[in-house]
């Protein structure tokens, strides 16, 4: 596994580099209100995680990390899928994706 | 695996097959595959499968141990019970049948992971089809609600469980649980454990944690309970809750074990105590029974977790047995509560009288209310008392504090109780006979565990 850009920046820096867009997207999932917004955010999280995934099978040379990337890509395209489905649902009856409208469950 | 095919399977054929028809046409056909995978069980329990992965024993990516058969018997009685039980009349295609059994699957491919690509595979099969039920009703309000909240924690919760994942590669260069097993003993005994591997443990924990709504990642389940169908709110406090624990159980009370004294011990045990303390008081002052049933379903998660800080042997029939308990007895009090709020009435009220227009429920409910609080003769109680003496060695105080929440959790199960028994009023719930042969199931299974707990705990001489 040689692969000349990966090896030319140490590991630290995309532990890093990975942690910051991680900590980005969990604070936009905490601070935002628009669904579309939180649901970018959460992407944003999952991207910083296959970064980190390919970064360490890069460093190790093995190639297990890459394979988990695939499958967290693909199964964040279906959670994203059943996700704006359900977000299409939120706005036919609210008109509005601001997800602090939904305050009816309370207690 | 081969209950597992048969459920996948199933889930597809129930799909196609009720096409355009009722519901309650193709429920039979999916209680059929179930039951027939639930046969299949006891099969494979008397073949020679090793209780969990050991020396020299090949690793699949899925690799069903007797561990995950007895987790997957619990999952398949509850879904089970749930099919029979809970069903809409009015409902056409059996969409919402194929979706709880896909979901079904991927609680059991969760039991079986011995990978965390399979974990992670496993949670999302388990959640996203139910992230669907919850927003089954198209334009209740309640519902969008539930169904945003529920999809969004999930969605968050999965990304915080994967950013552990890619730790704990980093820390021990695997994925597969048995070298991150070697990998994290050899760490221990070297007294080298990676600072990675602890923050990669702890996001896992995190991770996990909001699926079994454990404290202090509990905040959206009374919500998304409340908002959510009845069928998809039981499924996902039975069905859900015990395949998360099956999984929290492998990856820390087998895999991480060495770790324990290092890292995660004190904070489960800190964890499980808040949730404990959390769920029984919150319940305390809930006036809707949807409510208080989640915040009890809180609580029962930091039993739960108390079972994850002992020893692997111990814990594991400790939880096994809590888990039958309690989905026996969630399933006949939620069976009630669907039956009585069909007219929109959550409160406590609605159930009053109604040990006078029905005595078998009373009595059911009555037996369910006492295995849930942990009264003698009921399976609940057989396994508190597992769960609490295997942790008093250790962990006194959490015993102390656990026995405390039991008592509080008396006080909002006697209301249910007070309001069936001795308030007047006109509860009425017509059970038919198929109805009661599903509730006879549960309550068999309280009495009989709670009567001779060993029936389940005599498993163990099945080794190797």
């Amino acid at each position: 596994m040689d692969n000349s850009i990966f090896n030319s920046v140490e590991i630290s820096q995309y532990i890093y580099l990975s942690c910051v867009l991680f900590a980005i997207g969990l604070f936009g999932v905490l601070y935002r209100r628009n669904a579309i917004v939180l649901l970018m955010c959460i992407e944003l999280m999952l991207n910083a995680v296959n970064l980190l995934f390919a970064a360490f099978s890069s460093y190790m040379g093995d190639n297990n990390g890459q394979l988990f990337v695939f499958f967290i890509m693909v199964v964040a395209a279906a959670e994203a899928a059943v996700g704006l489905a359900i977000l299409v649902m939120m706005y036919r009856n609210t008109r509005s994706t601001d997800v602090s409208l939904m305050d009816n469950l309370k207690g | 695996m081969k209950s597992l095919l048969v459920v996948f399977l199933g889930a597809i054929v129930v799909l196609f097959v009720g096409l355009g028809k009722k519901e309650t046409k193709t429920t039979p056909l999916a209680l059929l595959f179930i039951g027939i995978a639930l046969a299949l069980i006891p099969l494979d329990f008397l073949g020679k499968l090793p209780w969990s992965f050991e020396k020299n024993v090949p690793v699949d990516m899925l690799f069903f141990d007797k561990i995950s058969l007895s987790f997957t018997a619990v999952l398949l009685l509850a879904s089970f019970l749930v099919f029979g039980l809970f069903g809409s009349k009015v409902q056409v295609g059996s969409d919402l049948l194929g979706l709880l059994m896909f979901s079904l699957s991927g609680g059991i491919i969760l039991t079986a992971s011995s990978n965390l690509v399979m974990v992670f595979i496993g949670i999302e099969a388990l959640s996203i089809p139910l992230y669907v039920l919850a927003g089954s009703r198209k334009t209740n309000l309640k519902g969008n609600e539930a169904a945003i909240k529920y999809f969004l924690m999930g969605a968050f919760s999965t990304a915080i469980f994967l950013m552990g994942c890619a730790f704990v590669y980093g820390s021990t260069g695997a994925i597969d649980m048995e070298t991150i097993y070697r990998a994290a003993y050899t760490m221990e005994h070297l007294k080298a454990v990676s600072p990675l591997l602890i923050i990669g443990t702890s996001l896992i924990l995190v991770g996990l944690s909001f699926k079994v709504s454990a404290f202090p990642f509990h905040f959206w389940s009374p919500d998304v309970y409340e908002g959510s169908p009845n069928r998809a709110t039981v499924f996902m406090a039975t069905i859900v809750k015990v395949a998360a624990f099956s999984a929290i159980f492998r990856l820390f009370s087998i895999v991480l074990m060495d770790l324990r004294g290092e890292s995660w011990g004190i904070v489960v045990a800190v964890m499980s105590a808040c949730t404990i303390l959390l769920g029984n008081i919150a319940a305390l002052r809930q006036t809707n029974v949807k409510r208080t049933l989640a915040y009890s379903s809180i609580a029962h998660a930091g039993y739960m977790l108390m079972a994850i800080l002992v020893s692997p042997e111990m814990g594991f029939w400790a939880i096994l047995l809590y888990s039958f308990a309690y989905i026996a007895a969630s399933v006949i009090v939620f069976y009630y509560f669907n039956e009585i709020s069909s007219n929109r009435d959550e409160s406590f009220e609605a159930f009053n009288g109604l040990a006078k227009n029905n005595k078998f429920g009373a009595v059911l409910l009555a037996l369910s209310m006492f295995s849930l609080a942990g009264i003698p003769l009921t399976a609940g109680f057989a396994g508190k008392y597992s769960i609490f003496s295997a942790a008093f060695v250790e962990y006194k105080w959490l015993v102390f504090v656990a026995l405390l929440g039991s008592a509080i959790s008396i006080a909002y199960y006697f209301r249910i109780f007070k309001s069936v028994f001795f308030t007047e009023g006109d509860a009425k719930v017509n059970t038919t006979a198929v109805s009661a042969i599903f509730l006879g199931i549960a309550a068999i299974v309280i009495l009989l565990l709670g009567i001779a707990p060993s029936i389940l705990t005599n498993l163990s001489v099945f080794k190797f």
